[in-house]
C-alpha cells in the first residue's frame, strides 16, 4: 500500500518550489539541490513497532486508512493558504448541502463535536457566558441523558461544564426539565437499547423547547446513514471523521441547526477566547473532511463489502484445514454494515486461551492486533476495515503459525 | 480546469520546476483534467499574507521534511501510545528537556499543562475536571501578563489569581495554589526577575508553567528557555517551527508530562480527549523540531530583512511616506517595516488595512493595537512576486487619498 510513493512524487515534487523555493528565497538553481524525498524509516529510527490492524479503526490504533482522495485534498491544502474563516464557511456550507442538514462544521473529532455542541446549547451565543465556561454559575448546564445512554464518551458532555441528569422515562424527562436544562442528549446505537425511542425523545425535546443533540459517531459506514440521521430531526448530530468516513484522524463533523452551529463555531479555534481553542483543525483536515464525506457518499457499498469479504476469505483459506478451527464471516447487526470474521477453536485440540492467542499475535513480528469482545463471552473477532491489500495473507499465515504451535506461542508470550 | 490550475500555481511560485518531477508525477501534474482545484470549487479566495503565520490565516508553511514524515505516518500505522512514547523521548532529547509531548497546539499545551498541575495524576481528580472544587485550582499570574490566551488556563477549571509584582507571589501562595504562570517575552518583562519568580515556585514546591508559544525563531531560544528551569513550557508547532498547524509542544518535568498525557487523547475519558493529535501530526512535529534545529536561520533572517527593506525603500519613494525597519526584541525574530505617512494622505492605517483586505487579491497586513495602530509588513509568509503586489496596492491606496490641498501642506 503505497500512498506514500504517489504522494511523495507529487507533493515532494511541488513543495520545494512552492514552500522552500519562495520561503527561503532560493533561486531555481538552489531549488535543484533540495534533496529528493527521504526514504527514512521513521518508526525504525524511533524503535516503534508497526503493526497490522485487524481490530478496527480505533483512535488508539491510529484510526482508519484515509481515502486516497482525502490525502490528495490534504496535500492540496498543505501548500495553499486561505483564511480559515473563509474555509470554514465554504466547507461548512458544502457539507450541509451534502448531508441535507441546515448547517455544518468540521471539528477535531466526534468528542470535540460533543463538547462544542454542548457548549453551544448551554450558552446560545451569549458572549459573556461563552467566556465564563466552564464556570456555569449564570449559565444553563443540565444535560438530560437516558440511563441506558450512559457511556464512556459522556465525559465529553461535562468538559464545558455540563452536569448530567439521568432519566428513564418520558415522565422523568418532564420532571427533570427546568430553567437550568441546556440540552437533551441521545446516543445511537446503544448496547442496552433506549427507554425512550429517538422519535419520542425528539418530540419531547421540541415540546419542552430544549435542543436535542445526538452522538452518532459510530453509525458509519455506510455514509448514507448520515443522511438518515439528519432527517430524524435532532438539533445537532455528531460524527467521527477518522473512522467510518475514512477522513483525517483528528477530524469530525457537527451537523445541525444554523444558529447552534454558529454558536459552536464561536466556541472553537481559531477564536482566541473560546473554550475550544485547543481543539484546532488544520486547513488540511478541514478540506480533507469534506472530501472524505463526498467520497464516502459516492463509494460503492457493494465494492467495499467485497473488499472486506475477500480479505477474510484469504485468511480463512490459510487456516480452515486446521482441525478444530471454526471461522465465520458475518455482518454486524448494528446500524453499520461492518463485516467481521469470528475465529474460534476447540480448546481440546488446540490448547490456547483466547487471551494467549491475542498476546501471541501482538508479540509476533510483524505484530497483529485483533479484537476480543468482552461482552460476547470473549469472542475473537477480526475487522478488515483498516487492513490493506496483502496484509490479509500475512495475518492468515501468522494465525496459522500460532494455532499450529500453541505451546511454543504460550512460552514466547510468557517470556516477554 | 486548466485555467484555474495555472492561475493558482502561478500565484504561488514558479512551476517550471515541473521538469524535476518524477516522470509519473509530472504526468499527473500536467494532466489538467485530474487536477481538482478545491478552493476554486468552494469559492475560497487565495490571499497575500504580509502579516505572519497567524492561526486564523492557516499558520506557516510546513517544512517539506515535515510533509515527508506525515506521508510516512499515513502509510505506516503504529499504536498511538508507542508513537507518543518514542516521539516524546526524541523531542525531549533534542531540546534538552526532561520529557516532552506533542499537543494539538500551544493552547492544547496550556490546557493540558494546567490540568496536570491541578490533578497531579489523581484519577478521581482527572475524572472530575473541570469541576475543581476538591483540588488545588488557583493559578497565579502577573497582572501585566494577562493576555488573550489566559482564557485557556481557565478552560479545565482553574481560577486566575492576579498579583501586581513578583514580590507579591509568595504571599498569594496557599493550599489551593496549583501553578504559577509565566508568559515569556513580552515587552513588559524587563522589570520582572524571571529567576526570582522561578525560585519562589521552587521554594514553595509549586509547578511553574511558561507560555513561550511565540518565541521562535530562533530555535536555539528553546534550549535557553528550558535551561531557565520552568517545570513546563508551551510552544506553538505550526508557526515558527513550521510544523503541522494543529500541533504544539509541551516540554518539562517527567512527572508532569506523564500527568498531562493522562488528560490527552486517545484516552477515552480524558478531559482533553477532544484535542486529538493525528499520528501524522505527532511525527511531523518531531521532524519540524529536527529540521528547525538544522536550518540556517541567519540566512532566512537576512532574506526577510532584504525583502522588507526593499519594500520600505519602494514605499518611501512616495513623498510624505516613511518606512523604518524593526526587529522585535520580544517574540519571534521576524523583521518588519513600519509604514508611516503624514497629513498629505487622508487615510488612517486601519482603513488602509481594510482596503487591502477587501481588494483583490486580498492582502493581510498588521495594524493592531500591538503595532500602536501603525501599519506593519512582514515577509515571513510572502511568496515570490507578492512583495511587489503589496507595495503597488499600498501606493495606489495612499495616492487615492492624497490630499487635494497638497500644495498648501507642502508650503507650510
Amino acid at each position: 500500500m503505497t500512498f506514500r510513493r504517489t504522494i511523495l512524487k507529487s507533493i515532494a515534487g511541488v513543495v520545494p518550489f512552492t514552500l522552500l523555493g519562495s520561503a527561503t528565497g532560493c533561486s531555481q538553481q538552489e531549488s535543484q539541490s533540495i534533496p529528493a524525498p527521504s526514504n527514512r524509516d521513521y518508526f525504525k529510527e524511533l524503535g516503534v513497532t508497526p503493526f497490522i490492524n485487524a481490530a478496527g479503526a480505533y483512535s488508539a490504533y491510529g484510526g482508519a486508512r484515509m481515502r486516497p482522495e482525502v490525502i490528495d485534498a490534504m496535500r492540496y491544502a498543505a501548500i495553499r493558504k486561505v483564511k480559515m474563516a473563509d474555509l470554514h464557511t465554504a466547507v461548512g456550507k458544502k457539507i450541509a448541502k451534502l448531508t441535507g442538514s441546515e448547517a455544518a462544521m468540521v471539528t477535531s473529532g466526534a468528542t470535540a463535536s460533543l463538547v462544542l455542541g454542548t457548549a453551544a446549547c448551554m450558552t446560545l451565543g451569549d458572549e459573556h457566558k461563552m467566556q465564563q465556561l466552564p464556570d456555569t454559575t449564570h449559565t444553563k448546564n443540565e444535560i438530560v441523558i437516558q440511563k441506558k445512554h450512559r457511556y464512556t464518551y459522556d465525559r465529553a458532555l461535562t468538559v464545558a461544564g455540563g452536569k448530567l441528569i439521568e432519566v428513564e422515562s418520558e415522565q422523568d424527562v418532564r420532571n427533570s426539565v427546568n430553567e437550568r436544562t441546556a440540552m437533551m442528549f441521545f446516543l445511537k446505537p446503544t448496547q442496552q437499547g433506549d427507554n425512550i425511542a429517538a422519535q419520542n425523545y425528539i418530540s419531547l425535546a421540541k415540546e419542552l423547547g430544549v435542543p436535542c443533540l445526538c452522538d452518532a459517531a459510530t453509525t458509519t459506514p455506510p455514509a448514507t446513514n448520515i443522511l438518515k440521521g439528519v432527517k430524524e430531526g435532532f438539533d445537532l448530530i455528531c460524527y467521527s471523521g477518522g473512522k467510518g468516513l475514512r477522513g483525517p484522524y483528528s477530524a469530525g463533523l457537527l451537523l445541525g441547526k444554523s444558529d447552534l452551529i454558529r454558536y459552536a463555531r464561536r466556541h472553537s479555534a481559531p477564536n482566541h477566547l473560546s473554550i475550544g481553542r485547543g481543539m484546532k483543525v488544520s486547513s488540511e483536515e478541514y478540506l480533507g473532511m469534506l472530501i472524505a464525506l463526498e467520497a464516502s457518499l459516492n463509494v460503492s457499498e457493494a465494492q467495499d463489502y467485497l473488499y472486506k469479504q475477500q480479505r477474510f476469505e484469504n485468511i480463512i483459506a490459510q487456516i480452515s484445514d486446521i482441525p478444530g478451527v471454526i471461522t465465520r464471516i458475518f455482518e454486524s447487526e448494528s446500524i453499520t454494515n461492518e463485516l467481521y470474521l469470528d475465529i474460534d477453536w476447540d480448546t481440546n485440540l488446540i490448547q490456547l486461551s483466547r487471551e494467549e492467542f491475542i498476546a501471541a499475535l501482538r508479540n509476533h513480528s510483524p505484530s497483529v492486533e485483533i479484537r476480543l469482545l468482552q461482552f460476547s463471552g470473549g469472542r475473537i473477532q477480526l475487522s478488515a476495515t483498516v487492513m490493506a491489500e496483502g496484509q490479509d495473507a500475512i495475518v492468515g499465515r501468522i494465525i496459522r503459525e500460532v494455532l499450529l504451535n500453541p505451546s511454543y506461542q504460550v512460552n514466547v508470550v510468557q517470556d516477554q | 480546469m486548466k485555467t484555474s490550475r495555472r492561475h493558482f500555481l502561478g500565484g504561488f511560485a514558479a512551476l517550471p520546476s515541473l521538469k524535476y518531477f518524477s516522470p509519473k508525477a509530472s504526468a499527473q501534474a500536467v494532466d489538467a483534467d485530474n487536477f481538482r482545484d478545491y478552493y476554486h470549487e468552494l469559492g475560497v479566495e487565495p490571499f497575500i499574507n504580509a502579516i505572519g503565520p497567524y492561526s486564523s490565516l492557516g499558520g506557516a508553511f510546513m517544512w517539506p521534511e515535515v510533509i515527508d514524515a506525515m506521508d510516512y505516518a499515513i502509510d505506516n500505522k503504529a499504536r498511538m501510545i508507542d508513537i507518543h512514547d518514542a516521539v516524546g523521548k526524541r523531542i525531549a532529547q533534542m531540546l534538552g528537556a526532561e520529557a516532552a509531548m506533542v499537543t494539538s497546539g500551544a493552547t492544547g499545551a496550556i490546557i493540558l499543562g494546567t490540568a496536570a498541575c491541578m490533578t497531579m495524576g489523581d484519577p478521581d481528580k482527572n475524572e472530575s475536571l473541570p469541576n475543581t472544587s476538591d483540588m488545588a485550582n488557583e493559578v497565579i499570574i502577573l497582572r501585566s501578563q494577562r493576555y488573550l490566551y489566559d482564557r485557556s488556563i481557565r478552560a479545565p477549571g482553574a481560577k486566575l489569581v492576579e498579583v501586581e509584582h513578583s514580590n507579591e507571589v509568595a504571599d498569594a501562595i496557599n493550599d489551593k495554589t496549583a501553578m504559577l504562570f509565566f508568559l515569556l517575552n513580552r515587552p513588559d518583562q524587563a522589570n520582572i526577575d524571571i529567576q526570582a519568580y522561578i525560585r519562589i515556585a521552587k521554594q514553595h514546591d509549586i509547578p511553574i508553567m511558561c507560555d513561550a508559544a511565540t518565541t521562535v525563531p530562533p530555535i536555539h531560544k528553546i534550549a535557553d528557555t528550558v535551561n531557565l528551569g520552568f517545570d513546563l513550557i508551551c510552544y506553538s508547532g505550526g508557526k515558527g517551527l513550521r510544523g503541522p498547524y494543529s500541533a504544539g509542544l509541551l516540554l518539562g518535568r517527567k512527572d508532569l508530562i506523564h500527568y498531562a498525557r493522562q488528560h490527552g487523547s486517545p484516552n477515552h475519558r480524558a478531559y482533553g480527549r477532544s484535542m486529538k493529535v493525528a499520528p501524522e501530526e505527532y511525527l511531523g512535529m518531531m521532524v519540524a523540531v529536527e529540521t528547525s534545529l538544522k536550518f540556517d536561520e541567519e540566512k532566512e533572517y537576512q532574506r526577510q530583512l532584504g525583502m522588507v527593506n526593499s519594500m520600505g525603500r519602494d514605499l518611501a519613494g512616495l513623498a510624505g511616506v516613511s518606512a523604518s525597519t524593526h526587529v522585535p526584541d520580544a517574540e519571534a525574530r521576524e523583521p518588519y517595516i513600519e509604514i508611516d505617512w503624514d497629513e498629505r494622505y487622508e487615510i488612517s492605517p486601519a482603513s488602509v488595512k481594510e482596503q487591502l483586505r477587501n481588494g483583490s487579491p486580498s492582502i493581510e497586513v498588521r495594524a493592531l493595537f500591538l503595532s500602536g495602530g501603525k501599519l506593519h509588513l512582514t515577509a515571513t509568509m510572502l511568496q515570490e512576486g507578492q512583495a511587489a503586489i503589496v507595495v503597488k496596492r499600498l501606493k495606489q491606496i495612499l495616492l487615492k487619498y492624497k490630499s487635494t490641498n497638497l500644495q498648501q501642506v507642502t508650503e507650510k
